[in-house]
């Protein structure tokens, strides 16, 4: 890490500073957790017919969820500043629907892996950035 | 939707529990602090919970503001000086003190979140 930063060859350079990534089982896990608490959430529900959790929101962090109409559900993990978050999980989904589902070599419910796709998630999300702090 | 008041309180119960495990282990951060609330389409959900890890949850309109000092409210001016001072109240046992309930009444009227939603 100072080895790269000392070098004068190396600038202009860019540097992120983040939370190591998760696996993707450990992401398997952490949704599965969620989906029976968004289920419980909307039986516990004071009034009939609530939906499941859309905001989690602790001191450090907010959880948005949002679920489309086939049962999908895109999570962000954000600061608690952050805003248009909603818009963000909406442009998520559409880049779903055109680089995951109509990918023909996208099978579904497994991980997606495809690079055009990542690309995309990742410009959108720069530019969300842009707007505030996001983290996902 | 009909449900005992037993059985909702163990759903809900269960449900906290595995909700703060589920907040600290998805928490980017190394501080790891507790759910405060959820909001769903139709109501929000308010937890305050005491380093004693005692939980006030309250069920509210999504837009009710100011629960969270209602819930803090609560335990410091209605549990600690109605309960915790009760020589009758024994801890881990429902409460069935009049005072108590008349207390959590008043200061839950006297919310914000009360009058707005009359409002």
């Amino acid at each position: 890490m100072h080895r790269v930063l000392e070098d004068p060859e190396q600038y202009p350079i860019s540097l992120k500073f983040g939370w190591p990534k998760l696996s993707t089982n450990e992401k398997i896990f952490l949704a599965s957790m969620f989906y029976p608490l968004f289920a419980i959430a909307s039986q516990l529900s004071p009034e009939p017919r609530s939906s499941g959790i859309q905001v989690l929101e602790t001191a450090s962090y907010q959880l948005h969820c949002f679920q489309t109409l086939t049962g999908v559900k895109f999570l962000a993990v954000v600061d608690p500043r952050q805003t248009g978050v909603e818009a963000l999980l909406r442009r998520l989904h559409e880049l779903y629907a055109d680089f995951a589902l109509k990918n023909p070599f996208y099978s579904l419910e497994m991980p997606i892996r495809c690079e055009l796709f990542d690309t995309h998630v990742r410009s959108a999300l720069e530019s969300a950035e842009k707007l505030g702090v996001a983290n996902v | 939707m009909t449900m005992s008041l037993e059985e909702e309180s163990r759903l809900l119960y269960g449900m906290l529990f595995s909700l703060k495990s589920f907040s600290n282990r998805i928490s980017p951060l190394d501080v790891q602090e507790g759910v405060q609330c959820y909001t769903t389409n139709k109501y929000k959900m308010t937890l305050f919970e005491t380093p004693t890890s005692l939980k006030f949850v309250c069920n509210t309109d999504v837009n009710a503001p100011g629960v969270n000092e209602m819930l803090q409210k609560l335990y410091t001016q209605v549990y600690v000086e109605y309960v915790i001072r009760n020589p009758e109240c024994k801890p881990a046992e429902p409460i069935t003190s009049e005072l108590f309930k008349a207390k959590l009444d008043e200061t839950v009227r006297m919310s914000p979140a009360f009058s707005s939603k009359a409002a």
